[in-house]
């Protein structure tokens, strides 16, 4: 390499002083010494990573106007004329186009390319919903529980088949092909170094080299307090109510009374307790969209005149003008809790950092697979039973993005997002990802349903464990 | 404000417009500024370090220069010169900013004296490299040092060069083919000096 180069400057110095020939050894000897005496430096990758996410996270800088100085205007003739013209026309023009636009709030989000496929295989397996949390329906506002306080199971529903059905075009030629990766953001590692300090002279925290504090929670203490956990890693903000101070004296007394219609709040009022808790809070929704209900599936199986205890609202997320859903055909998004009891916010769900890194894929082109991934309402398998599936028709499709979380990171894939136009339909959208490698390991590892034989139902037969099944798994042909 | 600059205004407005329209989200100065970090982060990494010779300094250097670009990045005119020449000049400025901070009136070209002083660290491993350099690029004038080293180190071209260092492209040639004259010249004496030596021995 050295000698390539030396010869290149040796020529350069021929060219600009022939006199040089004449001592081409000595030459040669001090350009060789000059540059093996070049420190062998590289940078640092993690050091480029960091510097690379820190770019990325850095707000985009303001745009100034700086006209050319031209036509030198100084006469107050015109200055008034100009005035006038102002007044007229350009104040509500200008107004019109600085006006905020309804679906650009992720302007400032900051997303840098990366290399092609460079968040390695997408799979769907581990798909969750940390990007929503389910609407609270009892006390306390957990709401996730498939388990009632006695810890049994809820009596399933009688099971219903669907069958989705799209007949319009399909064109997936030049869609977008950027899967987006959110990046962990990078925070003063400071707080790294105090907080090991905090040992009760037990024993010397900060031995441990490179100890991180991941995550931390904060506890108001007061009435109505909340609990707030800082997901520091991933760069994710949640409160929700800290239970002894909402409710401890409630159970004790065992004064629990449902609530009844008259309780119930009314939508416009919910979203303005949430919009409240937002601006008290200043939560900040840049990249988050107008507030929605969360509204209860059709059908559900509660009392028709049961009053849920809280009431969601959605803020849903919006990255590059374009929403993101689960796959269950949900919004993704910032959840707000309201209390219907309280008339009080009980919960924030999933607020998050957004930097993302955007990576190339090559998109499906297979029209009959997408049509598969229609049919079955998305990345999971419907299990259509013995009888006859309901057909829902599919609307129109938009693009949107299918969040995916898989192996500690968390992945938006476009996708094609198509209305389900039947207001009984449980599922609202069918979200069908549009990257081939995604599609061909959904459909590739589409198992087919179990059927359980020789079982009394899932809480065991006799002889069993405790919580295991005894089953034998038939799979069909 | 004139009414052609207002006009002036609308234009820029509505072309901002367009672009945001076309690009939402995913600016693409972001994009392209992305791809150039990749491009030159190691290169303008290794510009800082052969006037530092130290790794954290080096690394300190080039984030405030990138981040000095990414901030400016929607001044830089491509016609007015490459994105080459534009972002060593800024990691040229932010190193002569470094040099003041420990000497007030330090240029670039100082920067092998400045990197013998004791509060400037440096990496060991360095040491004996700098040692080994020095014997010959203490031959040449000071100033003349930055264009050898552009050269020889950076790889830099000489157009490139001549718009860093503000001189002509002929003047840099010269300069760099005088620096080569002065350590060859004094290669040559201390030769006959060691040789002179050895004679009368």
């Amino acid at each position: 390499m050295n000698k390539e180069k030396i010869e290149k400057i040796l020529q350069e110095l021929y060219q600009y002083d022939p006199s040089f020939k004449e001592d081409e050894r000595g030459l040669r000897e001090i350009l060789s010494q000059v540059l093996a005496s070049r420190p062998e430096v590289k940078i640092d990758r993690n050091f480029q990573t960091f510097l690379r996410q820190r770019l990325a996270q850095k707000p985009a800088p303001e745009k100034v106007f700086r006209p050319a100085s031209i036509f030198p205007f100084h006469k107050l003739v015109w200055g008034a004329a100009g005035l006038a013209l102002v007044a007229v026309i350009v104040l509500p023009l200008y107004s019109y186009l600085t006006k905020e636009e309804e679906l650009v709030p992720d302007s400032n989000m900051a997303i840098s390319r990366v290399s092609d496929e460079a968040f390695g295989e997408i799979t769907a397996s581990a798909t969750n919903s940390s990007l929503r949390a389910e609407s609270a329906t009892g006390l306390g506002g957990g709401g996730q529980s498939t388990k009632d306080s006695t810890g049994t199971s809820l009596i399933a529903p009688d099971f219903a088949g669907y069958k989705y059905v799209y007949s319009g075009p399909l064109a997936l030629a030049g869609l977008d092909n950027q899967v987006l990766k959110r990046v962990w953001p990078e925070d003063d590692k400071s707080v790294d170094t105090y907080l090991s300090g905090l040992n009760f002279n037990l024993m010397d925290l900060s031995s441990f080299a490179n100890a991180q504090v991941t995550n931390f929670t904060l506890r108001q203490d007061r009435d109505q307090g909340y609990e707030i956990t800082v997901d520091r890693k991933r760069g994710t903000i949640s409160l929700a109510e800290a239970w002894e101070y909402w409710y401890a004296d409630t159970v004790a007394s065992k004064e629990i009374e449902n609530l009844t219609a008259t309780d119930a709040l009314s939508d416009s009022e919910v979203l303005a307790l949430a919009d409240k808790f937002i601006k008290d809070h200043q939560v900040r929704l840049t990249n988050y969209g107008s507030p929605e209900i969360v509204s209860s599936p059709a059908g559900g199986l509660m009392a028709e005149n049961y009053v849920a205890e809280s009431v969601s609202v959605i803020y849903p997320l919006v990255v590059n003008s374009r929403f993101v859903y689960l796959a269950s055909g949900e919004k993704a998004g910032l959840t707000v809790n309201v209390s219907q009891r309280y008339g009080r916010v009980t919960s924030l769900i999933s607020l998050s950092s957004q930097s993302y890194q955007a990576s190339a894929y090559p998109l499906e082109t297979e029209t009959a697979n997408i049509l598969k991934l229609i049919e079955q309402g998305g990345i999971y398998p419907t299990y259509y039973g013995s009888g006859s599936a309901t057909e829902y028709p599919l609307g129109e499709p938009s693009l949107g993005y299918l969040f995916i979380s898989q192996e500690n990171e968390e992945l938006l894939v476009p996708a094609l997002v198509f209305p389900v136009e039947n207001a009984e339909s449980y599922q609202k959208n069918v979200v069908v990802p549009i990257v081939s490698g995604l599609v061909e390991n959904i459909l590739g590892e589409r198992i087919a349903p179990a059927v359980l034989e020789g079982s009394s139902g899932v809480d065991g037969g006799q002889g069993t464990e405790p919580g295991s099944v005894n089953a034998s798994i038939v799979l069909p042909d | 404000m004139t009414f052609c600059r207002l006009i002036r205004y609308i234009l820029w407005r509505l072309e901002t417009l367009a672009k945001n329209k076309n690009m939402p989200g995913l600016s693409q100065e972001r994009e392209d500024f992305s791809l150039l970090y990749d491009q030159f982060s190691p290169k303008i990494y290794q510009f800082i370090y052969f006037r530092t010779f130290h790794k954290e300094t080096a690394e300190d250097l080039t984030s405030q220069t990138f981040c000095k670009a990414l901030e400016r990045y929607d001044r830089f005119r491509p016609d007015k010169g490459g994105f080459s020449a534009w972002l060593y000049a800024i990691a040229r400025n932010t190193l002569i900013d470094h040099y003041r901070s420990f000497r007030p009136a330090a240029n670039i070209e100082d920067f092998f004296s400045l990197s013998d002083r004791a509060d400037a660290p440096l990496d060991i491993s360095c040491r004996q490299q700098l040692l080994k350099v020095r014997k010959y690029l203490d031959q040449i004038k000071k100033e003349h040092r930055d264009v050898v080293i552009m050269r020889l180190w950076d790889d830099l071209p000489f157009a490139e060069i001549a718009r860093l260092a503000g001189k002509s492209e002929g003047a840099c040639k010269m300069i760099f083919s005088r620096a080569i004259k002065s350590i060859r010249k004094e290669v040559i004496i201390s030769l006959i000096i060691i040789l002179s030596s050895l004679i009368k021995t």
